[in-house]
């Protein structure tokens, strides 16, 4: 099936690339990455120039070297990273709170068609509401803590989690379960040394998704709810008009947004290896 | 492994969780009562008078005008310079670095550039709205394109199909599945936004309302509103799961047409 699209994608890559030919597209791409950054950044600084209002006037589009300049500043305030650092906690708890909730559950309901029955209603309807829409009655019930930090956290991330790892048990190929039987292994140990590792994939990418969910509804939670941590600094550079400020904290965010996928990227491509038919 | 179970049997095990926890509420609040947990009948008469009627039009029509409009213009604006990102290699190489930048930075945060840039009112909720599904519909469509078999394309070819009908009739059609997928992961986040943009934005809006019912310890509005925001966003998944059904189908008779 595959086979057709892995004989004819170089040769289209070939075609395609043109009179790069000769370079390696690995680096013709990291050069055009590179060139698509400088355009975007030089559009930004022209166009905060451009539409700079006269003095006196707040502005709404600061430039580049402005925004820099505040994320330089930010980058030493010892205030700023303790913002952060409160920000890290909720989502660290909230994060292994959800896994050690969802990865059972999931490989539970991968497993047991009648508790599939009986959940999948419930997690259809409860999965498309957004996080956020509980923050009111979370707020009333437990204040503005970390505690109701990790429930809205949790409501973002277990139930994609859950879904791929019930997902991921389930495709576990028959073989490797008869392999397991013929071994003459108990439930726990083909649990753990078959089921697990097949599904191990799945769940990477379910953990990767949920780390990046968890990371916004944290700052959500700070935003609107008034827990402590970067949502808080947003507020406040919003309230005293640093607009400046308020660019580089959105940015920073973006920083530590793209640190998790990579991160959670890394540790998807090494359990995919575990996969039926990856590379060993 | 038991198969046979009839369908009677399977229609309750799947309504039995469901039943039950509706069942627990109302036998809750009436066994402890609790300001936090009214009883069903104020919730219902609180959702009749905040969101049906005239507070339909008051407070619901404003904030899914701005999901559509913000929702659509998106869709439209990303499939459209998706579909050329997907095509166009070194677009491709140059901006999704970009855009994958601008998708890691959680909604929330995005939100006060918008406020500078379009002050409070409808055109903040709709300009974040269109951000929102655009980047995605940007990157996930690009995706789509490019996941197309190229043998397809080369079929175009051979058969001096000129370039426009090809995506239009070939590429787009064939990608379809994969942009509905994406159409609905962007359309629960755009429901998203568009409630916490009203949270912090303005004071109109079902976001709005919800949050300053609680604020001013109106616990049956504020049930009334997380159950409106619940029922939207079940809806939606609905609305896509039917779509997906029924594009499913089309898409595999029309490409079988045009091969033939």
């Amino acid at each position: 099936m595959s086979s057709s699209t892995t004989t004819t994608a170089p040769v289209t890559e070939a075609v395609r690339a043109g009179s790069f030919r000769r370079r390696s597209p690995y680096i013709r791409g990291i050069l055009f990455a590179v060139a698509g950054i400088v355009l975007v950044a030089v559009a930004w600084q022209l166009y905060a120039i451009a539409s700079a209002p006269p003095p006196g006037r707040r502005v709404a589009f600061p430039t580049l070297t402005d925004t820099l300049g505040s994320l330089g500043e930010l980058l030493v305030d010892p205030g700023f990273w303790r913002l952060v650092g409160f920000s890290m906690r909720a989502w660290i708890i909230g994060l292994v709170v959800s896994t050690v909730i969802a990865i059972p559950v999931g490989m539970w309901l991968g497993l047991s068609r009648t508790a599939y029955r009986y959940a999948r209603l419930p997690i259809e309807l409860i999965r498309p509401i957004p996080a956020i829409i509980i923050l009111p009655l979370v707020i009333v019930l437990m204040g503005t803590g970390v505690n109701f930090q990790v429930i809205l956290i949790m409501q973002g991330v277990i139930w994609p989690l859950l879904i791929q790892t019930a997902y991921g048990v389930h495709l576990a190929h028959d073989t490797l379960i008869d392999t397991a039987k013929s071994l003459r292994l108990t439930r726990w140990r083909t649990i753990a040394f078959f089921r697990f590792p097949a599904a191990a994939p799945q769940i990477a990418t379910g953990l990767k998704v949920g780390a990046a969910a968890a990371f916004a509804v944290t700052v959500t939670t700070e935003y609107v709810g008034g827990s402590f941590g970067i949502g808080t600094g947003l507020l406040a550079a919003l309230s005293r008009e640093d607009v400046p400020a308020t660019y580089a904290i959105t940015l920073f965010t973006g920083i530590v947004g793209i640190t998790m996928i990579l991160v959670f990227s890394a540790i998807e491509r090494y359990f995919a290896r575990w996969a039926p038919g990856g590379e060993r | 492994m038991k198969t046979s179970d009839s369908r009677l049997v399977r229609t309750l095990q799947t309504l039995a969780v469901p039943l039950i926890l509706v069942a627990a509420y109302l036998v809750g609040t009436l066994v402890w009562p609790s300001p936090f947990f009214p009883p069903v009948s104020k919730i219902a008469d609180s959702f009749a008078d905040t969101w049906l009627g005239p507070g339909f039009t008051q407070n619901v029509v404003p904030s899914l005008s701005n999901l559509s409009i913000g929702y659509v213009l998106g869709l439209v604006v990303g499939i459209a310079l998706g579909g050329l990102l997907g095509r166009v290699l070194p677009l491709n190489q140059m901006f999704s670095p970009v855009l994958g930048f601008l998708l890691t930075i959680p909604p929330i945060a995005i939100l006060p550039v918008f406020l500078f840039i379009f002050g409070i009112g409808p055109q903040f909720q709709i300009a974040a709205i269109v951000y929102g599904t655009m980047t995605y519909m940007l990157l996930a469509t690009a995706a789509a394109v490019q996941a197309v078999e190229s043998t397809l394309e080369d079929v175009g070819r051979v058969f001096r199909i000129d370039p426009l009908r090809r995506v239009f009739l070939m590429i787009y059609p064939a990608a379809l599945p994969r942009i509905i997928a994406a159409a609905r992961v962007s359309l629960a986040s755009a429901l998203l936004i568009m409630v916490v943009s009203e949270m912090i934005g303005t004071s109109r809006g079902i976001g709005a309302i919800t949050l300053t019912a609680q604020q001013g310890f109106n616990y049956p509005q504020m049930w009334s509103g997380m159950i409106l925001v619940a029922i939207l966003g079940v809806a939606f998944s609905y609305v896509f799961i039917l779509i997906e059904k029924l594009v499913g189908g089309a898409i595999g008779t029309r490409i079988s047409m045009e091969g033939a």
